[in-house]
């Protein structure tokens, strides 16, 4: 399948990103536009793959400093009272949402895998071959990026079948 | 009014009690299926229950059924809350017997509208 490029312009992603930062964070504290990211440092990535008639997977890459304060306000809890599976889990979760959002505009039957978050030391969507979208974005003064991404079929895989939740390791695809 | 709130994601399952707590329920919570399962057989029962689809262990729609299976529980409203979007899938939880359905990301007067609709807003929330 040749794909969505169609479907899921940036203007479609941005739509997806509000609607779950909204849902997520309030109306109040969205993200906006921002200049192309190229930062390094301590970053987070959470991705969700999408398989079924076209594979891709959806990231979320942001600054840990982000991170956090995503996930000190989707917790309702300060700082210095979450833990690094806290910050995974709420990270992959607005992956999993933005994901959602995503495989919502396919057309066929596709599946979503649950998130993985890893931690990296910059952005690094830039080196995929087949990006479908791209979203440079500011949060809080701090860098968001959000990609859509062609990837090959999950070798092995098993449809439908999520496993636990991740916070580390391989790609999702 | 009591809620059950299940998914695997802690970050979501406090976005959710928050904005039943804010419609007047009081809350608890499990991160998977199984572990809702657990919770009914402890007792008390909610009145409602919001499910995710997709988690480990035991997902929504096996929680559902289950939930469906046992006569004690069928009281229970449920309602799944999760980012499968499509009509199959709707269906699919319809029929295993969820009472209603929403897609993430929902907003706050998404959940009022459904739960009202569904007869379970408690007293003096307004949606």
């Amino acid at each position: 399948m040749s794909l969505p490029v169609a479907l899921v312009g940036e203007p479609e992603l941005a739509s997806i990103v509000d609607a779950a930062w909204t849902c997520a964070l309030g109306v109040d504290d969205l993200p906006r536009q921002g200049p192309p990211v190229t930062g390094a440092g301590e970053w987070l990535r959470a991705g969700v793959g999408i398989h079924g008639a076209w594979d891709g997977v959806v990231t979320l890459e942001c600054t840990r400093t982000a991170a956090v304060g995503a996930t000190s306000s989707m917790l309702a809890l300060s700082p210095e009272a979450i833990c690094d599976a806290d910050v995974h889990d709420a990270l992959g979760e607005l992956a999993n949402v933005v994901g959602g959002g995503v495989k919502s505009l396919m057309p066929e039957h596709h599946r979503l895998t649950l998130p993985v978050v890893e931690p990296t030391t910059g952005v690094s969507t830039t080196s995929y071959d087949d990006l479908v979208a791209r979203l440079d974005l500011t949060w809080r003064g701090e860098p968001v990026v959000v990609t859509v991404a062609r990837t090959s079929p999950p070798a092995g895989s098993e449809p439908g079948r999520p496993t636990a939740r991740r916070t580390a390791g391989e790609p999702v695809s | 009014m009591l809620a059950l709130v299940v998914d695997d994601s802690r970050a979501m399952r406090a976005i959710l009690s928050r904005v039943l707590g804010g419609l007047g329920y009081e809350t608890v919570q499990a991160g998977d299926g199984q572990a809702a399962l657990d919770v009914l057989a402890a007792g008390p029962l909610p009145d409602v229950a919001l499910v995710d689809w997709n988690m480990p262990v035991m997902d929504g729609l096996a929680f559902v059924t289950a939930v469906r299976d046992n006569p004690a529980w069928r009281s229970i409203t449920l309602m799944m809350v999760t980012t499968e979007s499509e009509q199959s899938q709707i269906v699919r939880a319809l029929a295993a017997g969820a009472h209603e359905y929403l897609i993430k990301p929902f907003t706050p007067e998404a959940i009022a509208e459904k739960l009202e609709l569904l007869g379970v807003l408690p007293l003096g929330a307004a949606s």
